[in-house]
């Protein structure tokens, strides 16, 4: 994918200089000696994070020679046809002995287009390509002074930008909108006339601007910031079409992955059918066979419920009364399936039926406790009373559960309590509410 | 031919196909949609059938819980003898908990009430063996309802409660063919 999407700066980028070979790919730049051996080990090092596909050969402006050349043509097909005849007339020699490129300039006039036209001996490239050829590179080759142009800020019209980089500076001088490449001299006086801009190592030596954002170098930076902008280089030995061309290429692969990536969720939604239909008929299957060999046993599970809710718990109506009642001889204590409890019995005090009325609807166990009736006992401080209650089903007993909750955490073991210690526990609670007095006692005879 | 030429030709391919892949896109589409549409009834009968399944492992677990908790597996039940084995099983676990049986009357249940008989019987005993002898009837394994318990003190007997139970022995297959109705 990064092949396919990828920025200015992941192209590979040489440039030549008299003292040095700068080899840059997105952050890293290398400095080498102009020598085979370093530029093929360097190359070998940065080309493998280099996910552009264009290598750029920036060139010094030795031997460059730039022209403005009208062409009476229609199309692009007419200027590549009629281009050669005229480089043939406006350079001292032919056409096919120059590695030559070319840009369109604004200001043409009907049919005719005005180009600039950079040429240079198809010798000066030779000892580039040779040394290229060697790590089995094909650059585009590029003239280092006309990239650095792309670093002057718009608005700009005549300007001199100047490279210090050599033992002679390059200077590049813009009239009219056609640029024109020298060499000149350390501390020429060509360098005080109009804006000049300045790069390379002795550029604070120029009473003059520093070109923005030249980094790793001027040509390099310059070239970059043309890639971002769309804009064709002046490449030798290609047309601006060609490189145009190349460009809308790489452009229309976005569009091109776009629509074959929403092509491509289209046919899963269609296919995701076909694909998992096999899939969910065998799940089907297998749920069928488990199904098959579970037994059916709805009507015994809930024969057994209707077992287990439809009777209170008696043991814990037992247990709830006995640790209620204090002082208490106990008649007669009956309860129904219902949860009706009824309770007849004798206690000390006319307080003894009401407290004890008050702890059994505190146990939550119980509602609607009532005494039915109360009636004391000539000569003796005692009542006999008539107690009756409902008793509440399991859920509606937060209170009765929470204290149940208390008391087993209180005797609570590692293995469930069982028959015998539960009922022990009631009988004991039973028991243990007020010894002497809960204890049942016989009726007396003739009562 | 000239470049206004191409682009023309350019231009004609490109709405060519892009109405050629919207005519056949279609098509494909709709085919596509019927399947899936199929594909979603298939996955939805796979939810359902899931989730019955899962439901039946559920009943299967509580079946297994309960039957455990109250000794009871309904299916083995037999209405012929299924009285005389709940009564006999209750007056051997009144007599292992020292229980003194008084007199025991059974009496048919009522058909409308899923009931089989029910049994009224009197015991005298400590206190800890009435309430043993409730909790074990629970779990004799054997569809006993306890309908009501009483207890009053035994004559003569200091420390020893009469306890009168009411049970209930619920007939099965009368539940099996309500709930088949």
């Amino acid at each position: 994918m990064s092949a396919i999407f990828h920025r200015a700066e992941d192209h590979l980028f040489i440039e030549f200089t008299d003292a040095a070979v700068f080899i840059a790919c997105g952050d890293r730049v290398l400095e080498v000696q102009p020598n085979e051996g370093a530029i093929r080990n360097a190359v070998a090092l940065l080309r493998p994070s280099a996910t552009g596909e264009e290598i750029f050969c920036l060139i010094p402006a030795k031997g460059v020679s730039i022209r403005k050349i009208a062409v009476p043509a229609r199309s692009n097909a007419d200027v590549e046809r009629l281009l050669p005849m005229q480089i043939d007339t406006h350079f001292p020699i032919s056409a096919d002995e120059l590695a030559w490129g070319y840009a369109e300039l604004p200001g043409g006039v009907g049919t005719m287009k005005e180009l600039m036209v950079a040429a240079v001996r198809k010798e000066t490239l030779k000892p580039y390509q040779s040394l290229l050829a060697e790590t089995g590179l094909q650059p585009r080759f590029v003239i280092a002074a006309l990239a650095r142009r792309a670093l002057i800020p718009a608005g700009v019209g005549s300007c001199t930008i100047v490279d210090t980089s050599g033992s002679r500076w390059e200077m590049l001088q813009e009239t009219g909108g056609l640029p024109s490449v020298r060499l000149i001299d350390p501390g020429s006086p060509l360098l005080k006339e109009g804006a000049v801009y300045a790069s390379g190592r002795d550029a604070a030596k120029v009473s003059a601007t520093l070109l923005p954002g030249a980094t790793p170098t001027a040509a390099i930076a310059g070239l970059r910031a043309m890639l971002r902008r769309g804009e064709a280089p002046l490449a030798l030995g290609m047309s601006p079409q060609g490189f145009a061309a190349k460009q809308a290429t790489t452009q229309w692969r976005w569009a091109a992955t776009a629509v074959g990536l929403a092509i491509l969720a289209l046919a899963l939604r269609v296919a995701e059918p076909g694909i998992r239909q096999r899939h969910v008929n065998s799940r089907i299957k297998e749920l069928k066979a488990h199904q098959a060999n579970l037994p059916k046993l709805e009507r015994e599970v809930s024969f057994l419920q209707y077992l287990k809710t439809n009777q209170p718990s008696y043991l814990d109506a037992v247990l709830s009364v006995a640790t209620s009642a204090q002082g208490i001889k106990l008649d007669n204590l009956s309860i129904s399936r219902r949860g009706e409890l009824s309770l007849r019995g004798q206690m000390q005090g006319a307080q003894g039926p009401s407290q004890m009325r008050s702890k059994l609807l505190e146990s939550g166990y119980f509602s609607l406790v009532t005494i039915d009736e109360q009636t004391p006992v000539p000569n003796q401080q005692q009542v006999n009373f008539r107690l009756t209650a409902l008793l509440r089903s399991q859920p509606e007993r937060p209170v009765a559960s929470s204290v149940a909750g208390e008391k087993q955490k209180a005797v609570r073991t590692n293995s469930p309590p069982s028959a015998t210690n539960m009922a022990g526990g009631a009988a004991s609670a039973m028991a243990a509410a007020q010894p002497p007095q809960v204890s049942v006692q016989p009726e007396a005879p003739g009562k | 031919m000239t470049d206004r030429d191409k682009r023309t030709l350019r231009i004609g391919a490109i709405i060519a196909v892009v109405y050629l892949l919207c005519f056949f896109g279609f098509k494909v589409m709709k085919r596509g949609s019927g399947g899936a549409e199929t594909y979603e009834q298939l996955a939805a009968r796979a939810r359902r059938l899931e989730s019955e399944v899962r439901a039946q492992e559920n009943q299967a677990l509580l079946f297994e819980k309960l039957s455990g908790e109250l000794k009871l597996d309904p299916r083995k039940l037999t209405n012929a003898t299924l009285v005389a084995d709940a009564s006999a099983a209750i007056q051997r676990a009144a007599q292992q908990g020292a229980i003194q049986l008084g007199p025991v009357r059974e009496s048919p249940g009522r058909e409308k009430g899923r009931e089989l008989s029910t049994i009224q019987l009197e015991g005298t005993g400590a206190p800890a063996a009435t309430l043993t002898l409730l909790h074990k009837i629970r779990a004799l394994g054997y569809p006993i309802l306890i309908d009501s318990v009483q207890f009053s003190p035994a004559q003569n007997r200091p420390g020893q409660v009469k306890v009168n139970l009411t049970l209930i022995i619920l007939n099965y297959e009368q539940w099996k063919a309500d709930s088949d109705a």
